[in-house]
């Protein structure tokens, strides 16, 4: 009996190992939040992923290979995504990487990166310090570093002259108020009021108390799934300021969730818009509405697909070993995405145009772009 | 000075949500003597349940209240029948770790449940978010509702445990489990009792704040949990008025620190609070200093 059982126990581990081991094509290991604090991101990029992946197949894959993902939790956390990097490169042998999410999660796991001479697309991570092309480290996004100076020159527009700012105390919240302070210090306008907030808070009155005191016309938050509730605390503390928002919070389920408390607010964010003119936005948006039922793609989701048809796109160009991969990646030339154009430059970062939004009937509603 | 009183009003309200969810360490402690890690997930599940009855049930504010109360009381007591009840005479290691366990299943069964988006939770008509300006300090009605039913709470819990003859009962327990039993008591309906009244505060407490802050998500309880923890610490743990008092306390401290010296601080406050009790006053605000009988 105890012969019989340790058979079948041996048999069902074989399938397993097979099953994800055995199938032919090339991996991707994507490493996404799925549970934990910024999920949502997680759930949004993998769904972006896919309809890439779909867009792939129909068009005859890698020359004839299939890419095939393998995603590991980073649990919206950088120590669970320096184990998830490290599982993917050395217990299932995948050295072309997806993700994570958080910028602090990226430059956590650079040096696995770099040691495995592996290559990681992290298509949502903003902080300057990520891209890294010597290192195997590229992204699609741009830069903290220009948000903030975009977001400085907003503010300016708008007339303010004394700014506070309310950020998520991460590399991600620090990265972009530094960069949008040095921006604002430098068109004249006064940073005032520096003040953060822990991922997952939900109380924002201390901070709002504290730049409600010291008097300024003008607020940059940088903030995800927490804007609504700033937001409302702001106003049912009264705090009549302009407020600026970056491209974390432009989220519809924000609106869902802040309704009129919203309205108004300004938020800064690479080109992907509902009513976009854009015929890459257009053909993603309806793909996807396609592929999940009619539900509005987030943000994150055209992110996380740019990121995915980059990498295709560079192993098309050049081969699907991690290696020919960089390669690829920085022959990357005005190459269309869902968020704007992908022109990636010899350090792995992109730059691209911000589009500036402003919330106005309960709807992101396009104001420009700004460079 | 008015921006001090707001940190007061803004500390006073958050502060008691935590002494409701100390509540429920604390009267566990008290009997079992091992710290119900779970607990800010019952407080979630508060939460949770008071959302579904409202928003998709449709039910009114009060029945919903009271439905949500009964139905955690419920999860509350399954999850020591389930949990912690073979473990009660193991090594006191052995709860602690598996109230861990039942803290990361809850969560991560919520999130395959609702998923891990904050869902909104928006006001009943009832409840309807009047603001009042006293002198520049601002108060809404609902910091009103927070505190005054968190205090009913509070006193009636206080009342029920000195004055009646299951709190008789549960105090007797807290002292001596063994002679207790010896004296007719029954152990189980005592623990279960504690740990429905634990459970229904905690939810009450989930509840309230889901409809405060408009949002009930998944992990929602988890830094309360903490903080609550740290409250029955300094208020002295296994005590019940320290469990309030603790609960007040941190919430004032957590807004203040943040206020005056950084707002970088505001969740370290707390656990700063915890080491500093570790090193100096374990026994807490409230709390007898017990010498370990060798």
């Amino acid at each position: 009996m105890k012969k019989v059982f340790l058979l079948f126990v041996f048999a069902v581990g074989a399938w397993f190992a097979l099953s994800s081991h055995g199938l032919a094509g090339i991996k991707v290991g994507c490493v996404l939040p799925m549970t934990g604090g910024i999920a949502f991101v997680g759930e949004a990029m993998h769904q972006g992923v896919q309809i890439a992946l779909d867009e792939a197949k129909s068009s005859g894959g890698i020359k004839g290979e299939e890419v095939i993902i393998h995603v590991e939790d980073s649990k919206s956390d950088p120590k669970e995504a320096n184990s998830a990097v490290a599982k993917l490169l050395e217990v299932d042998k995948i050295r072309i990487l997806l993700g994570p999410a958080r910028s602090g999660s990226v430059l956590a796991t650079k040096p696995l990166v770099e040691k495995a001479k592996a290559v990681m697309m992290a298509p949502v991570s903003t902080h300057p310090d990520v891209p890294d092309a010597s290192k195997g480290v590229f992204r699609t996004c741009p830069s903290d570093a220009d948000q903030g100076i975009v977001g400085a020159k907003l503010a300016k527009e708008l007339g303010l002259k004394k700014m506070a700012t309310l950020f998520e105390n991460s590399d991600y919240g620090k990265g972009l108020s530094d960069a949008f302070t040095k921006a604002a210090e430098g068109l004249g306008l006064t940073v005032s009021t520096a003040t953060k907030f822990n991922p997952q808070d939900q109380d924002f009155r201390t901070q709002l108390t504290k730049i409600k005191g010291s008097k300024v016309d003008g607020l940059y938050i940088v903030s995800t799934s927490e804007t609504p509730d700033i937001l409302k605390q702001a106003n049912l503390l009264k705090l009549n300021v302009v407020i600026i928002g970056v491209e974390g919070s432009k989220d519809p389920k924000n609106l869902e969730r802040g309704g009129k408390d919203m309205e108004g607010m300004w938020v800064t964010a690479p080109p992907f818009w509902e009513d976009s003119p854009d015929a890459t936005t257009q053909k993603f948006i309806s793909a996807f509405k396609k592929k999940f039922a009619g539900e509005k793609p987030r943000f994150f989701a055209a992110q996380g697909y740019d990121g995915m048809i980059a990498l295709i796109e560079a192993m098309r160009r050049k081969g699907s070993d991690p290696m020919q991969i960089r390669e690829g990646l920085l022959t990357l030339k005005d190459f269309p995405g869902a968020t704007g154009s992908i022109s990636m430059m010899p350090n792995g970062g992109v730059i691209k145009p911000f589009a500036i939004f402003r919330v106005e009937n309960n709807g992101y509603a396009f104001k420009k772009f700004m460079k | 000075m008015n921006e001090f009183l707001q940190q007061m009003v803004n500390g006073i309200t958050v502060g008691s949500v935590y002494a409701l969810i100390a509540l429920g360490y604390t009267m566990v402690y008290g009997i079992l003597m091992f710290i119900n890690f779970a607990h800010g997930e019952i407080y979630m599940a508060g939460a949770f349940i008071g959302w579904f009855l409202m928003t998709k049930l449709g039910l009114p504010f009060l029945p919903s209240l009271l439905a949500t109360v009964a139905l955690v009381s419920f999860l509350g007591v399954m999850i020591e029948k389930a949990a912690y009840r073979p473990l009660r005479y193991a090594s006191r290691l052995g709860p602690l770790i598996t109230a861990i366990g039942v803290s990361i299943f809850v969560q991560n069964l919520a999130a395959a449940i609702f998923g891990t988006d904050p869902r909104p939770f928006p006001l009943p008509a009832v409840l309807q978010r009047n603001v009042y300006e006293i002198r520049g300090v601002i108060v809404d009605n609902l910091q009103v509702y927070i505190l005054v039913l968190s205090l009913t709470i509070m006193v009636g819990l206080d009342f029920y445990v000195n004055h009646t003859r299951m709190g008789k009962a549960m105090r007797a327990a807290k002292i001596n489990k063994q002679v207790a039993s010896l004296m007719g008591i029954n152990l189980d309906t005592v623990i279960s009792l504690v740990f429905a009244i634990g459970s229904g505060i905690a939810g009450i407490g989930g509840f309230m704040i889901g409809l405060y802050y408009n949002a009930v998500y998944p992990t929602m309880g988890f830094m309360p949990g903490l903080v609550a923890f740290t409250a029955a610490v300094l208020g002295g743990i296994g005590n019940i008025r320290g469990a309030m008092i603790g609960g007040m306390l941190i919430g004032i401290l957590e807004n203040l620190g943040a206020g005056y010296i950084s707002t970088g601080f505001k969740q370290g406050i707390a656990f700063f609070v915890l080491i500093f009790l570790l090193l100096f006053r374990q026994e807490g605000i409230l709390g007898k200093a017990e010498r370990e009988k060798v």
